[in-house]
């Protein structure tokens, strides 16, 4: 038999690319294919969602955190409550809001600074709020803030989002989406930095229409900026709420020209929970 | 909850370092013994004909090479992504082209251990293990196996 077994060629088989530079290159166009997919998904639920009739996110907002929604509120800050819900009633007819938009103010018994907004027109506010801020119009800035917020749709864009996140991370990673857990997220939803700038144009604008001007706007924001110098803990609400500086200067942008005296806090919201009975 | 997933990340590159760092090493060591291999072994010949020459009257004898390689967690991964966007699967071509030759010196290792020159009839066979458990890193058998051809003693 005359034949033999030449030496075979070595890259017929084998890649000359090197496997990181593969690995990258594939994991980049995974991770853009990804982005500009939540990208759409996250534009797209932003111009569907509002078109949910509000009385149908009222309901939602039943079935979820039924113990804070309809909790009954304890009883030393019902008078305060009382007062705040007619400055939102005043403030949300200044601000246009829909008068089938029924916004439903709570003041929760807590020394932290923070007022939130959620689904179903709810509007919750922070006692330590309430004491960092001197004048009305400091606490009408907050509240008109937080009107803005359902007036534009922003809790259930940020609910829709937030469900859609998750049911696609839970389905990337096989486990399930969590929905439960989802409940407890549906009452702190997160604003992105756009809606944010959104509601505060909007707030500053319902000042001017309710108080014919925006001064005593920046007070909580001057407060919060002077607690994140003071202690780190805020970096947590500043991270939710990013640029104070820039919101504070878009403030004063709008004061620009504005005269006018401050409102003084109402008495019963001076003391709010910490009032005698 | 997010140091939770700080770990989990954490684990998930640490895992990739080490899959990438041992399994390029360990490919490359490989490689280097196998073409070193091929050359002292290159005297041994394979044919896939079926029948032995006519003028052949020595003994023919059944011999068998196999081998398991392991995938490593970077290649799992590479894998994983190529599964998405489509492709050639680089991270298991070397590992097969690896299995593939290391089964074969492994055959004509038992062939020059016996006396034979030729091999006849060699064919290569494939198997996946693990490929089933999807939480298991896998693992691919080649075996090579055919006809050593021993020239009679009388001959020599």
């Amino acid at each position: 038999m005359n034949y033999s077994n030449p030496k075979l060629p070595e890259d017929t088989n084998l890649s000359t690319q090197h496997p990181l530079a593969e690995f990258v290159w594939m994991l980049g166009a995974v991770a853009a294919t990804l982005a500009a997919a939540l990208l759409t998904i996250h534009l797209l639920l932003a111009w569907l969602l509002p078109k949910i009739d509000f009385s149908s996110e009222v309901k939602l907002a039943g079935y979820i955190e039924n113990q804070w929604f309809n909790s009954d509120i304890e009883k030393k800050c019902q008078p305060a409550q009382a007062r705040l819900q007619s400055l939102v009633d005043d403030l949300a007819a200044a601000q246009g809001l829909n008068p089938d938009m029924k916004l439903t103010v709570h003041l929760v018994d807590s020394p932290e600074k923070n007022a939130f907004a959620t689904l179903g027109g709810h509007i919750f506010i922070l006692q330590g709020l309430l004491d960092s801020i001197e004048s009305e119009n400091g606490l009408a800035m907050v509240l008109a803030h937080e009107i803005a917020h359902i007036k534009h749709r922003h809790p259930i864009i940020s609910f829709g989002r937030g469900l859609v996140s998750s049911l696609i991370i839970g389905g990337l990673g096989g486990q399930g989406a969590d929905v439960i857990a989802l409940s407890g997220t549906a009452l702190l939803l997160s604003f992105s930095r756009e809606q944010e700038q959104v509601s505060d144009q909007t707030a500053i604008a319902s000042l001017q229409a309710h108080y014919g001007h925006s001064l005593g706007a920046q007070e909580f924001f001057i407060a919060i900026k002077q607690e994140s110098i003071n202690a780190s803990r805020w970096g947590d609400f500043l991270a939710t709420h990013p640029g104070v500086t820039a919101r504070l200067e878009n403030i004063q942008q709008s004061q620009r020209h504005h005269r006018g005296a401050l409102t003084p806090m109402p008495q019963l919201l001076q003391l709010g929970c910490d009032q005698s009975e | 909850m997010e140091l939770d997933k700080l770990v989990q990340v954490g684990l998930f590159v640490a895992l990739l370092l080490i899959g990438y760092g041992c399994g390029r090493y360990n490919e490359q060591r490989h490689f280097r013994s196998i073409k070193q291999r091929e050359q002292t072994h290159a005297g041994i010949l394979c044919f896939s004909f079926k029948t032995a020459p006519a003028d052949f009257t020595g003994r023919a004898e059944l011999v068998t090479g196999s081998v398991v390689i392991s995938i490593d967690y970077f290649k799992k991964v590479a894998a994983a992504l190529r599964g998405l966007l489509g492709g050639r699967i680089s991270a298991y071509e070397s590992l097969l082209e690896r299995a593939r030759r290391e089964a074969l010196l492994r055959m004509k290792e038992e062939a020059k251990a016996m006396g034979a020159q030729r091999i006849i009839n060699v064919k290569l066979e494939t198997a996946a293990i693990s490929k089933n458990a999807h939480k298991n890193v896998g693992a691919v058998e080649v075996i090579a196996y055919g006809t050593a051809l021993r020239e009679s003693e009388s001959l020599e």
